[in-house]
C-alpha cells in the first residue's frame, strides 16, 4: 500500500491535473477581479478601461487613492484595473505600462516610482494613443496630460514642516542648537527624496534667522516592514536619543514608529513631525507621543483623476493640463476628531 | 538514546592538563565546544562595539537586541530543523505575513483573542503542511516549491488585508504586552518566549528519537529509507514546524509593532538561513544545533544594532554588516578546523 507520505516514486497525473485545475480557477477569479461597470455595456465610449498603475501594492497610505478609484469606477460604471509592481521598482513599473498598452487601455493614470525613469513608458504609452495622467508622484517631463496630488507638492510639503518644526521651537523662546533627526521608509521615491530636500532647504534659510540653530544628526533609510521598522527606530532612539530634539519621520511606519519608542520610553521631549494618518498614528497623537502627522487626500487623488479620466474618455471633455494640486493639512490633537471622520481615515479602515 | 553530538559532549568532559593554564584550558574547552568560534565571534563584535560606544553595552541596549532578534529567533530555530533535513523553505518570511494578517482579520472581526492565536498558528501549520504536500505529491524539491509560496503566501497576505495595515482593535492585555513590556522591567518578554521555544526545540533535536531521525534524513537519505525511516513524513513534520514557527513569529512581530501588516516578513526567510549557516550547518544536510542558530542570529542582530549605535552611514551599514558576517563566519570555520583536526588527530 501507497501512503501518501511514501517516498518511492510514481507518476501522480490525477494530482498533477487536480493542481493545474486549482491553477485555473484561480486565474478564472483573478480575472474578474477588477471593477467592473454596474451596467456591464461594451464598447470603447460607453464603458472605458482605465488603468491605476500604483508605485507599491503594499503601500498602507495608498488604500484611500484605490477606494476614490473605485468609487469613480462605481459612480460612473466603467472598468478599473489596479495594478502595481511587486517589488516596488522603476523596472516592474515599466513591464506593467507595457502591458497596459498592449492590453489596449483606454486610460492610464499612473504613481511613477521614478519620475524619470517611466518617462519613455508614459511618451510611449501616450503615443500608441492612451489618455496618460499622473497622481500622487509626478513625471513632468513626460507627455502626461496632467498631474493631480490631494496635497502640497512634496517640496514645498518638506518646506511647511520645516516652518512648523520653526514655529513651535520659537514659541518655546528657544536658543542654541536644535538637532534632528530625518527618517524614511521609501527613501529612493522621488516624492520621500523631494519632502527631505524641501525640508533641509527650508532649515538652511531658517538658520539665516532664528536665534536657534536646526542641525541633522542623521538620516536613516528605514523599511515599510513595521517589525524591521520598529528595530530601526529603536536602534536610532538608543543612539541618538539622548541627544535629539526633533524627529522629522517622512513616511507612515516610521511616523508610527517613533511614537511607539517614545511612549515606551516615556519621553515628551523630542518632537515627532511625522506624515500620514494611519489609524495607529492618529492613537499616538490623542496619546501625545506624536505631536502632529501631515496629511494629504489620497482619496481625492483616485476620486478626481479617475473621474476626470472617465470624463474625458467617455463624453469628451478635454482633459486638463499641468499641474493641479491641494493643499495638505496636519492631524493634531486639536483637530484629531475631525481627521477621522475624512475619508481618508475611514476608507482605510481607521 | 545517544545523539550525533555525543563525541562533542565527551570531548568536554577533558580536563586540562598540569602544566595547561587556566587560560589555554578555557580556550582549549572553547575550541572542542561546537558552538566555541560563535562565543569568539560575538565576544569580540561586542568588545569593539563595546570599545567604540560604552553605550552598546547599556542593560536597556542589550535587552534590546534581545527582543529584536526574537521573532526571526524563532524562525531561525525551526529552519534548523528544515536546513539539517537538507530541505531549504524560502517561503517562510511570507507565511509570517499571511499569519499575522489572519490574526488581525480575526481580532477586527471581534474572534476572542486566544481563539485569533490557536488559529494563527494552525494557519501556520497549515501552510507548511501545503508546503510539505507539494513537494510531496508533485516530486519537485522544497526550495522550488517554497519559492513560488514566497510569491504566493505574499499575494495571499496582501489580499487578505487589502494591501492595508489592520491595527483597529483593542491592543490591552496581557498578549500586547509581551512585545511591548519587561520582566522586571528588563527582560523582554518576547525574547523569553524565543528562549522556551528554543529549548524545547533543543530538546527535542538532541535527545528524542524525532531529533536523531531528522539527523539520519539529512545526513544520508537513502540510508535512511533503508533504515525503514519515512523519509517524506520527516520532511512534512518539518515544513509544518517551520509554518508553526511562522505562526508564533507573527504574533511576536504584531505585539511588537502593534500592528498587522502585509508588509511583515518581507527578507525573513534570508535572515533565518543565514543565522542557521553563520551557526555551522551545512546546507546540505546533516548537521546544525539550534544554540548555534541562535547564537548565529545573536550575531546578527549584534552587528545590526552596534552599526546603529556607532554612527555607521545608512548605506555602508549595510556593506559593514554583509562584511562582518563573513569575518564572523570565518572564525567560526577556523574553530571547526582546529577542532576536527584535534580530533582526528
Amino acid at each position: 500500500m501507497h501512503s501518501l507520505f511514501s517516498s518511492r516514486s510514481h507518476s501522480r497525473p490525477g494530482a498533477l491535473l487536480g493542481l493545474l485545475a486549482a491553477v485555473g480557477l484561480v486565474l478564472a477569479a483573478a480575472a474578474q477581479s477588477g471593477v467592473r461597470s454596474p451596467a456591464g455595456v461594451s464598447g470603447k465610449a460607453a464603458d472605458p478601461t482605465i488603468a491605476l498603475v500604483l508605485d507599491d501594492l503594499t503601500n498602507p497610505v495608498e488604500l484611500p487613492l484605490r477606494r476614490g478609484a473605485e468609487d469613480a469606477a462605481k459612480k460612473y460604471g466603467f472598468t478599473l484595473k489596479v495594478v502595481g509592481p511587486s517589488p516596488a521598482t522603476a523596472q516592474n513599473q515599466i513591464s506593467l505600462m507595457q502591458d497596459l498598452q498592449a492590453q489596449k487601455v483606454d486610460g492610464i493614470v499612473i504613481l511613477p516610482i521614478d519620475s524619470t525613469a517611466l518617462v519613455p513608458a508614459i511618451n510611449s504609452a501616450v503615443g500608441a494613443g492612451v489618455a496618460v495622467a499622473t497622481t500622487e508622484i509626478d513625471a513632468p517631463d513626460s507627455n502626461r496630460a496632467f498631474y493631480y496630488f490631494g496635497g502640497s507638492p512634496p517640496l514645498l510639503q518638506g518646506k511647511m514642516q520645516a516652518d512648523r518644526v520653526a514655529a513651535y521651537f520659537k514659541s518655546k523662546k528657544a536658543k542654541g542648537t536644535i538637532n534632528f533627526m530625518v527618517t524614511s521608509c521609501l527613501p529612493t521615491v522621488t516624492g520621500q527624496q523631494d519632502r527631505r530636500s524641501g525640508f533641509e532647504k527650508e532649515v538652511a534659510q531658517l538658520n539665516k534667522r532664528n536665534k536657534f540653530k536646526l542641525k541633522e544628526i542623521g538620516f536613516a533609510n528605514t523599511t515599510t516592514d513595521p517589525a524591521k521598522n520598529l528595530v530601526n527606530i529603536q536602534n536610532l532612539y538608543t543612539a541618538k536619543g539622548s541627544k535629539l530634539q526633533v524627529a522629522y519621520a517622512m513616511c507612515g511606519p516610521d511616523t508610527q514608529n517613533w511614537g511607539t519608542v517614545l511612549r515606551r520610553a516615556s519621553n515628551k521631549k523630542i518632537l515627532v513631525a511625522g506624515y500620514d494618518w494611519l489609524p495607529g498614528t492618529l492613537d499616538l497623537i490623542g496619546q501625545g507621543w506624536v505631536r502632529w502627522a501631515m496629511g494629504s487626500s489620497l482619496y481625492n487623488e483616485g476620486l478626481y483623476t479617475l473621474t476626470t479620466m472617465y470624463q474625458h474618455l467617455a463624453n469628451g471633455k478635454a482633459l486638463p493640463s499641468g499641474v493641479t494640486h491641494g493643499t495638505s493639512i496636519y492631524a493634531t490633537k486639536a483637530n484629531l476628531e475631525q481627521i477621522r471622520k475624512s475619508p481618508d481615515v475611514t476608507a482605510a479602515g481607521g | 538514546m545517544t545523539t550525533p553530538d555525543l563525541r562533542t559532549e565527551l570531548v568536554l568532559e577533558e580536563r586540562p592538563t598540569g602544566r595547561a593554564t587556566r587560560l589555554s584550558a578555557a580556550t582549549r574547552r572553547l575550541q572542542y565546544f561546537r558552538e566555541g568560534g560563535l562565543v569568539v565571534a560575538i565576544l569580540l563584535t561586542g568588545t569593539i562595539f563595546a570599545l567604540i560606544n560604552s553605550t552598546f553595552v547599556d542593560v536597556q541596549n542589550l535587552t534590546n537586541i534581545a527582543s529584536q532578534i526574537s521573532f526571526i529567533g524563532v524562525l531561525a530555530v525551526s529552519m534548523t530543523f528544515v536546513i539539517i533535513t537538507g530541505e531549504i523553505d524560502l517561503s517562510v518570511g511570507s507565511m509570517v505575513a499571511v499569519a499575522a494578517v489572519v490574526f488581525g482579520t480575526l481580532l477586527t472581526d471581534g474572534v476572542p483573542l486566544w481563539a485569533a492565536i490557536v488559529l494563527t498558528l494552525l494557519a501556520g501549520c497549515g501552510m507548511g503542511a501545503v508546503n510539505g504536500a507539494l513537494s510531496i505529491v508533485l516530486r519537485v524539491p522544497t526550495i522550488i516549491i517554497t519559492l513560488g509560496m514566497l510569491s504566493a503566501y505574499r499575494g495571499l497576505a496582501d489580499e487578505v488585508a487589502n494591501g492595508y495595515p489592520l491595527g483597529n482593535y483593542s491592543k490591552t492585555g496581557w498578549f500586547w504586552a509581551i512585545g511591548d513590556q519587561r520582566l522586571f522591567g528588563h527582560i523582554p518578554y518576547d525574547a523569553l518566549v524565543l528562549l522556551v521555544f528554543a529549548l524545547g526545540s533543543g530538546y527535542v533535536l538532541r535527545r528524542t528519537r524525532t531529533g536523531l531521525h531528522v539527523y539520519a534524513m539529512g545526513s544520508d537519505r537513502r540510508a535512511a529509507e533503508r533504515a525503514g525511516l519515512h523519509v517524506n513524513r520527516i520532511r512534512l513534520g518539518v515544513l509544518v514546524f517551520n509554518g508553526l514557527a511562522a505562526g508564533i513569529a507573527a504574533l511576536l512581530a504584531v505585539t511588537q509593532a502593534q500592528t498587522a501588516d502585509p508588509n511583515l516578513g518581507t527578507g525573513y526567510e534570508l535572515e533565518a538561513i543565514a543565522a542557521v549557516i553563520i551557526g555551522g550547518a551545512k546546507l546540505a544536510g546533516g548537521s546544525g544545533t539550534v544554540l548555534a542558530s541562535v547564537f548565529g542570529l545573536l550575531l546578527i542582530g549584534m552587528i545590526q544594532n552596534g552599526l546603529v549605535i556607532v554612527g555607521v552611514s545608512i548605506y555602508l551599514l549595510v556593506v559593514v554588516s554583509g562584511l562582518v558576517v563573513i569575518a564572523a563566519v570565518a572564525i567560526d570555520r577556523f574553530f571547526v578546523r582546529r577542532r576536527e583536526a584535534t580530533m582526528s588527530g
